[in-house]
């Protein structure tokens, strides 16, 4: 089941945060356990009590996965690039998970400065994977931009929501066919993420889903599964749904039934 | 002495000096951990420049790494 991601193969279509796990330990047992390939980290101040030496990424190399860097909590174009630009150096990539945030409560994308910021670090030949609403128009206008990738949200970050607006999700699905589409934000549960590979989008992904779970461990395995069945089952072409009702049974040689 | 500021935090440092010079006294001082990327008064500055780039009064650098992230 690899599909192909901005220059590299990738076996899974489930990519997954580091954020929010009861401990490290078990966000690399989670990691491994979703067998994901893609994983999202972010920047920060030193912690003052580290003491030296970095734990998370001592944890997450060995994991041998590809990085995706955020710019998680950036409110302004020059913030999110100034990090773009940090991230690049520091873990060694091009890709970026743009994400510029217009409210604070809802942690929704600011699509204008999302749009500009887009614009200014494709110049500067980064891979972006913007955060984004569902909105056709600004996706449309992300595409022009340069964009091959798009993430447009389920449900706020965190909300466990699931596809809050799936005819949305639908048209951006229809109308950017040749656009990679990864849901991001708002997944809950596995049935969420089968729905959106079911749809046909490319992948999703999710970090609050496993980490807060109460084993987030097994819960990084069902996400496994159900990211593998919606996309099998997208392959598979689902049935056309009806309303009318259909037998399965032959109804010929039905007995007791008078045929006239 | 000129004062600075570092992570948001009020800092001194001996003298105006190149950045490559402030990052070995913060490895001593502020237990400074690889890998990090810095910024000084929001401008990202990429490692090739550390020699290049001197901390002036009233700089804010900004020192950042890995971490755990959605």
């Amino acid at each position: 089941m690899t599909f192909e991601l901005a220059g590299k193969t990738c076996k899974s279509r489930l990519f997954i945060g580091s954020a929010l796990y009861p401990s490290p330990q078990i966000m690399c047992d989670s990691i491994q356990s979703s067998g994901s390939d893609v994983v999202t980290v972010s920047l920060r101040r030193q912690s003052p009590n580290s003491g030296g030496g970095n734990d998370f990424w001592d944890m997450i190399q060995p994991l041998n996965v590809n990085i995706l860097p955020n710019t998680a909590g950036c409110h302004s174009v020059k913030e999110a690039v100034t990090t773009a630009q940090m991230a690049r150096e520091l873990f060694g990539t091009n890709w970026v998970k743009l994400e510029v945030i217009g409210d604070e409560y809802q942690l929704q994308p600011d699509p204008f400065a999302l749009l500009e910021a887009t614009k200014e670090l494709i110049a500067q030949g980064f891979e972006v994977f913007p955060y984004c609403t569902d909105d056709l128009v600004l996706c449309t206008r992300l595409v022009e931009a340069g964009c091959k990738i798009l993430m447009p949200w389920g449900a706020p970050i965190g909300t466990g929501k699931g596809l809050i607006n799936p005819y949305a999700l639908k048209t951006l699905r229809q109308r950017l066919p040749d656009i990679t589409l990864v849901v991001d934000a708002g997944i809950g549960s596995p049935s969420h993420a089968s729905q959106a590979l079911e749809m046909g989008y490319d992948a999703v992904l999710l970090n609050t889903a496993v980490a807060q779970s109460a084993e987030p461990v097994k819960m990084a395995l069902a996400f496994k599964h159900a990211v593998i069945a919606g996309r099998l089952a997208f392959e598979s072409g689902i049935m056309p749904e009806r309303d009318i009702a259909s037998p399965s049974t032959p109804t010929i040689g039905m007995p007791f039934w008078h045929q006239s | 002495m000129i004062d600075i500021v570092l992570n948001a935090q009020p800092r001194s440092l001996m003298c105006e000096m190149p950045l490559i010079e402030a990052i070995a006294h913060w490895k001593k001082e502020e237990a400074l951990q690889s890998p990090f990327s810095i910024a000084v008064n929001d401008h990202f500055i990429p490692r090739s420049e550390y020699a290049h780039v001197r901390i002036k009064p009233g700089d804010s650098v900004e020192v950042l790494v890995p971490m755990q992230g959605g």
